[in-house]
């Protein structure tokens, strides 16, 4: 039986230029709905780019990005709604507590209170944070930072959760806690693309693989095809094989 | 310390600054004051050298405009140097960093030397033009100001951080960065009671007119031991000036020097650890729309940052009082008294509410973008909590001018019509400025736009305040026709202002 869900992100032919410099050229890339994407390139390669475009912070100069069947630009509340998005740097207020920002998120994304309720409690416990709950962010640690970002954008339950570089200060419990949490996430339906430069975390929890060289796709597969003849290869030989221009030797 | 490296690095960074869109904002309007500036000087003293006033008298005149910029430098500049030599946000990485710490007292004045030099730029060198064109024998000394002025900045900025430093070690580690808010608006006010209650009575008594036609050869001359004396007789030809102004500035710069090997480090820890504070415990409890989300949270914040909202209380009075303590001056009758009140409130509160909002997100701006709020959705929704906060202090105001000025109810009725389309006008280019010039990473809570933001905010609000003036003037007749006319322009003006706030946070990288 076929899966009739559309899925859960489709980028076709996104571009996006700094000046004369092209970060992303022509990207296409597919995220299905109950699939965990690794998307991996080395520094620049234009990830962060890539993401910032297909969760609206940053306005590509062409190409379409359809989150859940919405239509980033014609359809943006829609799109948006659809859509849990996880920085680098986490868009937080150090004045605020940990409480109230999923409160405001709640509130900006139309959770139901009930509901809010039990999904903020519920992820602030999963996440190791119900003690610190109340405390205002300006003496949390960066790791704690990330995990409310973590919280903040799956509270509203979205279609699509797009992750960049999630792991950067996690100390290994709550590094586990997030890869399970990934996990959960698409066995309930939910599309999630995640770059890392952890070729390990992709190994282990990512259906497949999307590698990125200077703004475009130079491989889109599980890990088995991206093997192709070289059976027993690590992601790392993959990735590294991935980064040498083409016809160049010693990768 | 690589030194050269340093000045290079923030070099660079100075000329990033200028090139980004404020940064080139803020060049041309710190351009054209200092054309203003320049031709005033310009015609000021070529009055005096028409009038024949001796060349020894202008050179008074020149050093009292030095002690004018001294003591504005003092007022103004200063505490932005301390908040950022102690809050600086790269503070963490310097203090890692293996510097003494008059090094990174070095560092941190150099960054702020953009602000802190402005004063002195501003007034010293538009007053050297006009003094040197009118009475060229002491333009062959120039190539004396920029050492001068150095020297001035020196001793300025090395016994305030001194005595700032100081203060700050002795301040409770909770109530440091608290202090420092404080002290922005205990400066504000000084300066304001200062110019307000001093000039006018100034005016009064001797006549500005009449001072400066007749009376200049009896202007006395400023201190002997001001350093801005030392500095105009230096530059003027007299040579022990120079051995005073070299000796303070080294005194200064000791003392800075001891003082920041002395307690800077103290300093710097107590703002980093800084308060640790648990709100009181509590069940998840989500606000029922949007508005009534941002109200909350914008009511949160502002609780914490108490100091800000006493800066905005404090800045609503002094605004609204500036035309009553003019009174004597310009002797307002009732009526024109209670329009300008409100109407000059109502743009100081476009300036220091609406300008502030949008920083005030600081980060979470870059949820405008990502939820469905939309950034159109998040722009009005900052602007109905501008609204919320600037609304009642200018019912509250307007209705204390009702009870104590008295003015007829005609009159109050067309104040009450100027003051609200000044009121929205006001706002709708605050939250402009504020889209375009602030500065999410602010930590001084005077400075929340940049640089050249805060001089594009101060330059608009002034054109503000000068045009309703001119309008309620020219609209002085009975019926309300014109007035809410007046007021319906403002609205408008105040949605054009809305709308391009909301283009401003669309095109912004809000990451």
């Amino acid at each position: 039986m076929t899966d009739q869900r559309p899925p859960a992100l489709a980028i076709t032919g996104l571009v996006r230029r700094y000046g004369t410099f092209t970060a992303v050229d022509a990207l296409s890339l597919t995220v299905r709905a109950g699939e965990i994407v690794g998307f991996l390139g080395a520094n620049g390669a234009g990830k962060t780019t890539t993401l910032r475009c297909a969760c609206g912070l940053l306005q590509p100069d062409a190409g379409r990005v359809v989150v859940a069947g919405h239509d980033l630009a014609s359809a943006p509340r829609a799109a948006r709604a659809a859509l849990g998005f996880v920085p680098d740097r986490p868009f937080v207020h150090e004045r605020l507590t940990h409480r109230e920002h999923l409160e405001f998120i709640a509130a900006l994304y139309d959770v139901p209170a009930a509901r809010a309720r039990e999904r903020g409690e519920a992820l602030l416990a999963q996440l190791a944070l119900t003690e610190v709950a109340d405390q205002r962010l300006e003496q949390a640690s960066l790791g704690m930072r990330q995990k409310l970002a973590v919280a903040m954008a799956v509270l509203h339950e979205p279609a699509l959760l797009m992750l960049d570089e999630p792991l950067v200060g996690l100390d290994p419990p709550a590094a586990r806690t997030l890869k399970d949490l990934l996990r959960a996430h698409a066995a309930a339906g939910g599309g999630v693309l995640v770059s890392t430069h952890l070729l390990e975390v992709a190994e282990r929890v990512c259906d497949r693989v999307v590698i990125l060289r200077r703004g475009r796709v130079v491989a889109d597969g599980t890990l088995t095809e991206l093997r192709g003849e070289r059976t027993g290869a690590s992601l790392e030989e993959v990735f590294m094989q991935h980064q040498s221009p083409p016809g160049a030797t010693g990768a | 310390m690589n030194l050269r490296g340093v000045l290079r690095t923030e070099l660079r960074l100075a000329a990033s600054q200028l090139g980004s869109r404020s940064g080139a904002a803020g060049l041309l309007i710190g351009a054209m004051l200092a054309a203003f500036l320049v031709w005033t000087f310009l015609q000021s003293f070529a009055t005096l050298a028409d009038a024949s006033v001796p060349e020894a008298i202008a050179v008074r005149v020149f050093a009292w405009v030095l002690q004018l910029a001294l003591l504005g430098m003092l007022v103004l500049d200063l505490q932005l140097a301390v908040t950022r030599l102690v809050a600086a946000p790269e503070l963490d990485l310097l203090r890692r960093a293996p510097l003494a710490p008059h090094q990174l007292l070095g560092i941190e004045l150099v960054r702020t030397l953009p602000q802190s030099s402005g004063m002195l730029l501003t007034f010293a060198l538009p007053a050297w033009i006009g003094l040197t064109a009118a009475y060229p024998g002491m333009l062959a000394r120039s190539a004396l100001l920029p050492p001068v002025l150095a020297l001035l900045w020196v001793i300025a900025l090395g016994s305030g951080i001194t005595i700032a430093l100081a203060l700050l070690r002795i301040v409770p580690a909770a109530r440091l960065r608290e202090a420092l808010g404080l002290l922005a608006t205990l400066v504000v006010t000084l300066s304001w009671l200062a110019g307000s209650f001093l000039l006018p009575r100034v005016d009064r008594e001797r006549g500005l007119d009449a001072v400066f036609a007749g009376a200049l050869p009896t202007l006395p001359t400023p201190p002997l031991w001001s350093p801005a004396q030392w500095a105009a007789e230096a530059l003027t030809g007299t040579g022990r000036a120079w051995v005073w102004l070299a000796l303070a500035a080294a005194a200064a710069a000791l003392l800075a020097w001891a003082a920041a090997h002395r307690w800077l480090d103290a300093v710097q820890s107590r703002a980093a650890s800084g308060p640790f504070r648990a709100g009181r415990l509590r069940r998840f409890a989500r606000a029922r729309t949007w508005t009534t989300a941002f109200l909350r949270r914008d009511a949160a914040l502002l609780a914490r940052d108490w100091t800000l909202a006493v800066d905005i209380a404090t800045a609503g009075v002094l605004w609204a009082l500036l035309p009553l303590v003019l009174s004597p001056v310009l002797e307002l009758p009732a009526g024109a008294l209670a329009r300008s009140m409100l109407v000059l409130l109502a743009t100081g509160l476009g300036y220091e509410v609406a300008a502030r909002a949008l920083p005030l997100e600081r980060h979470l701006i870059a949820w405008a973008a990502l939820s469905p709020v939309g950034v159109r959705g998040w722009v009005l929704r900052r602007a109905v909590g501008v609204a919320a906060l600037s609304l009642p202090i200018m019912l509250l105001a307007g209705s204390a001018i009702a009870v104590s000025i008295a003015p007829a109810p005609e009159a109050l009725a067309h104040a009450a019509l100027l003051g609200v389309g000044a009121w929205a006008l006001a706002t709708g280019i605050g939250l402009a400025t504020g889209a375009i010039a602030g500065d999410r990473d602010w930590i001084h809570p005077r400075a929340m736009l940049g640089l050249g933001g805060r001089l594009a905010a101060s330059l608009v609000a002034v054109l503000q305040a000068g045009g309703w003036s001119a309008v309620g003037w020219a609209l002085e007749s009975p019926g309300l026709g014109p007035e809410l006319a007046a007021a319906l322009a403002g609205l408008a003006g105040g949605a054009l202002g809305l709308a391009l706030a909301i283009r401003s946070v669309q095109r912004h990288d809000l990451a």
